[in-house]
């Protein structure tokens, strides 16, 4: 019983790990796409690390008053969030041009994709340090 | 000796053997775990090895037949590229979660070449980046080596390793190989029945150490338990020989307590209520001394305190301060408030005696001058008489005469001046040396005052008595000294041994001697009259000589005046003497007392003696003390 709830705990812990890890990732990454401290950002569909822990994101119910859209799917994306700044959370949601760039776990392993002229268009110019993870399409 | 002897050894082993079980256990558990990391290493090692031979078979079959091109090959052609990933996933395996090729392009950026991932989601694209977590790619470019790491960020993987495919000094792509968690399982698994025995093995060494542990602990408090008196919770006498074993005597006074009329407590009270006078004494005992002191319930209700000697200047405040307290104390027992006093005998010196015996025996003695004195006081031992630092020796040596019979009684006999016929017999104790060499009762009698066994003595003296008066028809005298008759003891010895043979005591005199004066007429008197009641008739000795003066006369109630040897010898030619014996003679018969004239040794004292009509006569001259009982007119 008590190997068991220490297991428990155990993944509980490491989980947590995780998706405090990948907010800390979507605070970095949104923080760098807009300049703001305090980004506004509409999740379509939840985003569960961003909504439990959206640390200095400001998580908003409105498409339209949001700085950037995080997508979970790009599935029937509302219209009114078409022309905002789109970010994937999967390799896959790249398909859609209007999704900017990705954050999404590949192998064990966080992965980030920027297109250059996705950004471009976006007129976003990202921090130095994402220089590794921007893309020629 | 031996048994502390025996308490050592079975310590010592026990200090030894224990940690040590514990420390080898310890050492046993170290092993098993660096021996379990080995062994885990060299099955690790033997994987990466095995799949390292595979990765090396795939990269020479790739740059035999594919060279320099490859990354151009797989690029531009699917159909190649399907080829190249299906071979490369024959090599896979179990342990391998994610197989894949990569390049790294003119950027620096390492790319998918070939992934065997099955999973959509997780499948990379050709050229898809790959973001590397590690520098063993890197390294693996420069190196031309094979370079692995343990993962330990990543909860799924726990080995990544980056296989380089050389072609002419070159590397052309990396193999990355993704050992998932489960291998590092299947090797645990692989040493488990090994682990299986060591915890067994672990189990029955704690069990073992846990009994040990306990057994040690029970010795210890049952060690400890035989050591405390149940009752007072304190240290019981087992102790002190267990403490002396460990500790000088040179470091402590001895103080012998004994609680005054201790008896008479659970005669009246009974055994429940002296149970708790004895607790409540303790407490207040213990109250009065520190830590450091050793309280010990020696007996009944004697008690041994070693006090230290560290910041005790004067013993005797302490003794003095035990003592008032306890007389202060009021014992609550069911309906009734009971209190005590104490008496306190103190050898200050215990390390000058041979042993602890000899140092008890000094402070029993002055205990019992305590006692004597009329208890609720203190004693202490004066080391400058130096005939006492003799007197355990000599006790021991009196104890063994009486052991051996060496103790005897000599009779010497009394006559009457006017009436021949009437005889009496004083009983004189003689002490035997081991060459049967009579000693005289002043050579031993001063050095066991006070002690058991001078009592002893007394019941040998009046026991014989009593038999010679039974089996003949003569009355006997015996000596008693005045502190004899304010002994309890010594007084309900006469009580018990006349009680049922009245007839006897009106034929025994007590010559009382006394070697101080009188402070209390009153108590001697009131001594006397029990002794009278008793039946018996007291003469007073030696008088004329010493303390004993006309004054006794007159306050005490005596039958008998034995006119001193001193003043009877030369009566003859002594005029002076022979007016002093005139003058005791004339006041005895005045206050119709006898008079005895002892120790006549000639023919011309007899003869003053008669002239002066002395009652008795006693001397050499008449007749010596005689183990046997022989008729001295025969002479």
């Amino acid at each position: 019983m008590i190997k068991l709830f220490l297991i428990s705990l155990l993944i509980t812990t490491m989980y947590a790990d995780d998706v405090k890890l990948a907010s800390s990732i979507f605070n970095t990454i949104v923080s760098s796409i807009t300049h703001k401290k305090n980004a506004a950002v509409y999740l379509y569909y939840d985003i569960e690390s961003v909504s439990r822990y959206p640390d200095k994101l400001q998580v908003v119910k409105d498409c339209s008053i949001a700085d950037v859209v995080l997508l979970s799917s790009i599935k029937d994306i509302p219209k009114e969030c078409e022309s905002e700044i789109l970010f994937g959370t999967r390799y896959s949601h790249l398909k859609n041009k209007n999704v900017i760039g990705a954050f999404f776990w590949q192998k064990g392993r966080p992965n980030i994709l920027f297109y250059r002229d996705r950004l471009a268009k976006h007129h976003i110019k990202l921090d130095k340090s994402f220089d590794k993870y921007i893309e020629n399409e | 000796m031996d048994r502390s002897l025996r308490t050592n050894k079975s310590f010592i082993l026990l200090a030894i053997i224990i940690p040590s079980m514990t420390l080898v256990s310890f050492f046993i558990y170290g092993e098993f775990v660096q021996s379990n990391k080995h062994v885990f290493n060299i099955i690790k090692k033997q994987l990466m090895h095995d799949k390292t031979e595979l990765f090396k078979n795939y990269s020479n079959h790739i740059v035999e037949n594919h060279g320099q091109n490859i990354q151009e090959k797989i690029c531009t052609n699917k159909i190649f590229a399907k080829k190249l990933e299906q071979e490369l996933q024959l090599i896979q395996g179990d342990e391998i979660k994610y197989l894949y090729l990569l390049y790294k392009d003119s950027d620096g950026k390492f790319r998918y070449l070939l992934d065997t991932t099955k999973d959509a989601e997780e499948k990379s694209y050709i050229k898809q980046k790959f973001d590397p977590q590690s520098d063993i790619w890197e390294q693996a470019y420069k190196t031309k080596t094979v370079q692995t790491i343990e993962q330990e960020g990543l909860q799924t993987l726990w080995v990544s390793m980056a296989y380089p495919i050389v072609v002419d000094e070159r590397v052309v792509a990396v193999i990355g190989a993704d050992f998932i968690y489960s291998v590092y399982d299947k090797i645990e698994n692989t040493l488990k029945p090994m682990e299986k025995l060591f915890y067994y093995i672990a189990i029955f060494m704690i069990i073992m150490l846990g009994i040990a542990y306990s057994l040690v602990y029970m010795y210890y408090i049952t060690r400890k338990k035989s050591f405390i008196d149940p009752l007072t919770r304190i240290y019981n006498r087992q102790y002190l020989f267990e403490f002396l074993d460990n500790h000088s005597l040179q470091d402590y006074y001895l103080m012998m307590i004994d609680l005054d009329n201790f008896k008479l407590v659970n005669d009246n009270y009974g055994h429940d209520a002296g149970d708790e006078v004895l607790i409540n004494v303790v407490a207040e005992i213990k109250s009065n001394i520190r830590q450091k002191d050793i309280l010990i319930r020696f007996g009944g209700e004697e008690f041994i305190v070693l006090v230290n000697k560290k910041e005790v200047h004067n013993i005797l405040k302490v003794a003095q301060r035990i003592r008032k307290a306890v007389s202060q104390l009021s014992i609550h027992t069911q309906n009734n408030i009971i209190k005590i006093t104490l008496s306190i005998g103190i050898n200050p010196f215990p390390y000058m005696s041979n042993n602890i015996e000899e140092a008890i025996k000094i402070a029993d003695e002055q205990l019992y001058i305590a006692k004597s004195s009329g208890r609720n006081r203190v004693e202490v031992y004066n080391s400058d008489d130096k005939y006492e630092s003799q007197t355990s020796k000599r006790i021991s040596d009196i104890q063994e005469a009486i052991d051996n019979n060496r103790v005897r009684c000599a009779f010497q006999p009394i006559y009457s001046n006017a009436n021949q016929e009437e005889l009496k017999y004083e009983v004189l104790l003689r002490l035997l040396d081991k060459n049967s060499k009579p000693i005289p009762p002043d050579s031993f009698l001063p050095f066991i005052k006070n002690t058991q066994v001078y009592i002893s003595l007394t019941r040998y003296v009046i026991d014989t008595a009593i038999n010679a008066m039974k089996e003949n028809n003569f009355n006997l005298a015996i000596n008693l000294d005045l502190q004899d008759i304010l002994n309890d003891d010594i007084m309900h010895l006469l009580k018990h041994r006349f009680e049922n043979v009245p007839e006897l005591a009106s034929r025994m005199t007590i010559e009382i001697l006394e070697h101080e004066e009188i402070q209390d007429f009153k108590l001697i008197q009131s001594k006397l009259k029990l002794l009278k009641t008793m039946g018996f008739s007291i003469a007073l000795d030696d008088f004329g000589s010493g303390y004993a003066n006309f004054a006794y006369l007159i306050n005490l109630d005596i039958d008998i005046l034995k006119i001193d040897g001193t003043i009877i010898r030369d009566l003859d030619k002594n005029e002076s003497a022979y007016s002093v014996v005139k003058t005791i003679c004339s006041f005895a018969k005045d206050m119709n007392m006898k008079t005895v004239a002892e120790q006549i040794e000639t023919k011309e004292e007899l003869e003053a003696v008669q002239e002066l009509g002395v009652d008795y006569l006693q001397g050499y001259y008449l007749g010596r003390p005689e183990f046997e009982f022989r008729d001295p007119f025969l002479r």
